[in-house]
């Protein structure tokens, strides 16, 4: 019973700021002068009920889903790491660089290396904050937003001298035709980077289910002085939370390297970046794995469908953009507390129609 | 619970009109598609468009045959350079033409090969792409899709079925070369008082190396060599294309240490800071892409402009005509490629005289280009300028 009254409210609390974000969103679609109700109707065919839609969507979908667990489980634990994006361009260079350096190599052998490569990289690039925090106690928020420029610009210093391709835009060259995935359709970027993704979550939904350190996790997110008092080796699980979350950006910046780009790009991750992107997802999916995964695809959906929106509607990028915008908003208000009025009368109500009779039961605090 | 039953029953029933929205939605889209099409028009959309795409695109395929598609760089419509230029091109195909065109602004790199594809599919009859970084997905792509012609501007792409438009930027180089190192021998002090260092010394700041940079340094170095042999060039190839400040600090250093009268910016956004800088100390910028001379009127001297405008009228013009194919569209000097006419930095001129005969000088040159009687050195092809 419990279960279920949470269920329905974390899907009311998750809907809730969807609809409110496509309502203001809707707004400035009539502003500018369509009808909001077909151009949603139309992103939603475009993007996820089309063969090609559905793919470009996933497409879209795969580097979220991994930031977004990142950001996931350093939230879960308390963790304020807003490196993800950083770690995710220092993973994706080093991809790169080993794509189009190491060569004549099988290519699943070549592509392993390349992924393992950004991993390693990315939680190299985030043992520097977490040292910082674990053993100086430097705010990591700090530590980890300052040291995203550095990634940033760094990269882009890498792809304009040493590593520039000679392309005209500062980039690197291609990387090797056996570093690269493979698609599954000719027109799509749709690889195994997907798999990879879904691999992750639920790896992540073992560690936090399943293992001491999930346990840990949760403990420290919820008192982390406490955590430390009972035994819990805080600051070397400060450590191994904040490589996990390198690791996962490192294999995303890796995959979109590897799977899309096939070269690093000075900031391919664009306007806001996917590590941002990430953080969005965690918070609306409030950092279960499954969350994220659906949290990404309708991101996703928005980007590709937001695509779909210029093409055919005429219908202005920035449109998807406010939405996203709204939607940080919104997300930010808790709509239904667990102890509101309305839940406790959705309970009753789920008490009565399960016919076990309204036993007054204690109502459950621990929420 | 009457106030929770009416929750849901509203829930319910805006989830069902929700639902319901489904069908109708596309034989409404109809009905508003031409108002809301005009009403619309400032987002660069045409009328109708609604209807077809909200139907399927499928059937639209050969509807689509006369349309053209814009797709702008990562810097988007407003940058007052390329992409703007390309959309007042589309706009006088609109009016001149009657060409229907749709212009999109991608949101990252990463979305190139989508609209691409997108247009493409729906049977476009250009796809005209101003990212650089697009010609990698038209190697192949244009044998996929042989009822589309992809244009690439400003790069050649290696499939002879895609239009690659290449600005001949090397003759209006060689002109602001010549322009820059005639104000920097000191004898045509057009503005009292301005860039008097009389050092003989002129600057260009690049973003990159690469052969494309080299194509404006190697005939901007000739240029000026032609104006006055004594003439010291100073290079920078490091800022990049975005950061002002630190292009402005090495457009400074080249100015009040080494004396340049003059500072040719080819670093997109960076280029603002050296325009920027070259007003701080006095002295004479020179732009690049698009008209620049009104960022700091008086002291940018002349804009080495791409006609990205007429290169996109050409396409549309071509495409009503039935002429447009694959191949290479070169814009020289004088159509579409040149440089300002200085009309700018006239009303700031303090000598008259000094100046007529200062431009007088470069129209010789541009006209001894034009007849053949100058061959510029093209730094695109690997040529390099010796003196």
């Amino acid at each position: 019973m419990q279960r279920l009254k949470r269920l329905i409210i974390g899907v009311v609390n998750i809907l809730m700021p969807i609809v409110f974000a496509l309502a203001v969103g809707a707004i400035f679609i009539l502003i500018s002068g369509k009808n909001p109700v077909s151009v949603y109707v139309f992103l939603i065919k475009q993007a996820l009920f089309s063969e090609i839609g559905l793919l470009n969507t996933l497409v879209s979908a795969t580097p979220i889903i991994m930031t977004g667990l990142g950001i996931a489980i350093s939230f879960k634990s308390g963790l304020y790491n807003m490196g993800i994006e950083g770690q995710m361009y220092a993973g994706a260079f080093f991809a790169a660089y080993l794509g189009f350096t190491l060569s004549g190599l099988p290519s699943v052998i070549h592509i392993s290396i390349c992924i393992l490569g950004g991993m390693l990289m990315g939680m190299l690039y985030s043992l520097v904050p977490a040292v910082l925090k674990a053993k100086f106690h430097v705010d990591e928020m700090v530590s980890t937003m300052m040291l995203n420029y550095v990634a940033i610009i760094f990269t882009k210093y890498l792809t304009n001298g040493p590593f520039y391709g000679f392309t005209g835009f500062p980039a690197t060259v291609f990387i090797n035709d056996a570093a690269k995935l493979p698609r599954f359709n000719p027109k799509v970027p749709f690889t195994p980077a997907f798999m990879i993704a879904i691999v992750l979550v639920l790896i992540f939904m073992v560690i936090y289910k399943k293992t001491k350190l999930g346990y840990e996790i949760e403990a420290m997110g919820k008192q982390v002085y406490f955590s430390d008092s009972v035994g819990i080796r805080v600051e070397k699980r400060i450590i191994v939370i904040f490589l996990i979350a390198g690791a996962v950006s490192g294999i995303a910046g890796a995959t979109e390297v590897l799977g899309v780009h096939y070269r690093f790009i000075s900031g391919f991750s664009a306007n806001p970046g996917l590590g941002w992107d990430g953080m969005l997802v965690a918070l609306l999916a409030s950092n279960n794995p499954i969350g994220v995964v659906f949290a990404a695809i309708l991101f996703g959906a928005l980007k590709y469908g937001g695509t779909t929106l210029q093409t055919f509607m005429g219908v202005s990028n920035d449109t998807i953009g406010i939405i996203q915008a709204a939607l940080i908003l919104f997300l930010s208000v808790r709509y239904i507390k667990t102890d509101s009025v309305f839940a406790l009368r959705l309970e009753s109500l789920l008490t009565r129609l399960s016919g076990k009779g309204g036993a007054p039961k204690e109502e459950g605090a621990n929420e | 619970m009457k106030k929770l039953v009416c929750l849901l029953l509203a829930m319910i029933m805006v989830f069902s009109l929700c639902a319901c929205g489904g069908t109708p939605s596309a034989s409404k889209d109809k009905e508003n598609a031409e108002p809301a099409g005009d009403a619309g028009s400032a987002a660069g959309a045409e009328p109708a468009e609604d209807a077809q795409a909200g139907d399927s695109e499928e059937s639209s395929s050969s509807d689509n045959a006369q349309k053209v598609a814009l797709i702008c760089n990562v810097g988007g419509l407003g940058d007052k350079s390329f992409n703007d230029s390309g959309y007042a091109g589309l706009e006088r195909a609109a009016k001149e033409l009657g060409t229907e065109y749709t212009i999109v602004e991608p949101e990252d790199v990463s979305q190139g090969e989508t609209y691409l594809r997108q247009f493409a599919e729906a049977g476009y009859g250009a796809v005209i792409t101003l990212e650089y970084s697009h010609a990698d997905y038209l190697k192949d792509m244009p044998d996929e899709y042989p009822d589309t012609v992809f244009v690439a501007t400003d790069q050649e792409v290696e499939n002879d079925k895609a239009l690659s438009i290449i600005f001949d930027y090397h003759q209006s180089s060689y002109l602001a070369g010549y322009a820059a190192a005639l104000i920097a021998s000191g004898d045509y002090p057009i503005i009292e008082g301005r860039a008097t260092h009389g050092d003989h010394t002129i600057g260009v700041i690049c973003a990159l190396e690469s052969d494309g940079f080299h194509n404006f340094t190697e005939a901007y170095t000739q240029g000026a060599v032609a104006a006055d042999p004594d003439v010291k060039v100073l290079y920078d190839w490091s800022v990049g294309f975005t950061d002002t400040q630190l292009s402005k600090q090495v457009a400074q250093n080249m100015i009040e240490n080494e004396n340049a009268d003059v500072v040719f910016q080819v670093c997109g956004t960076a280029g603002l800071g050296i325009i920027q800088g070259c007003y701080e100390d006095n002295v004479y910028a020179i732009g690049v892409d698009s008209d620049q001379d009104y960022i700091q009127p008086g002291y940018v001297l002349t804009s080495v402009i791409k006609g990205v405008d007429v290169a996109v009228y050409e396409v549309c013009k071509r495409l009503k005509e039935g002429t447009l194919e694959g191949g290479v569209l070169a814009l020289p000097l004088g159509n579409g490629t040149g440089i300002t006419d200085m009309s700018t930095i006239a009303e700031y001129v303090t000598d008259q005289e000094v100046f007529e005969q200062f431009k007088a000088k470069i129209e010789e040159q541009r006209q001894a280009i034009l007849n053949g009687d100058i061959q510029v050195v093209h730094g695109a092809l690997g040529e390099r300028f010796e003196r």
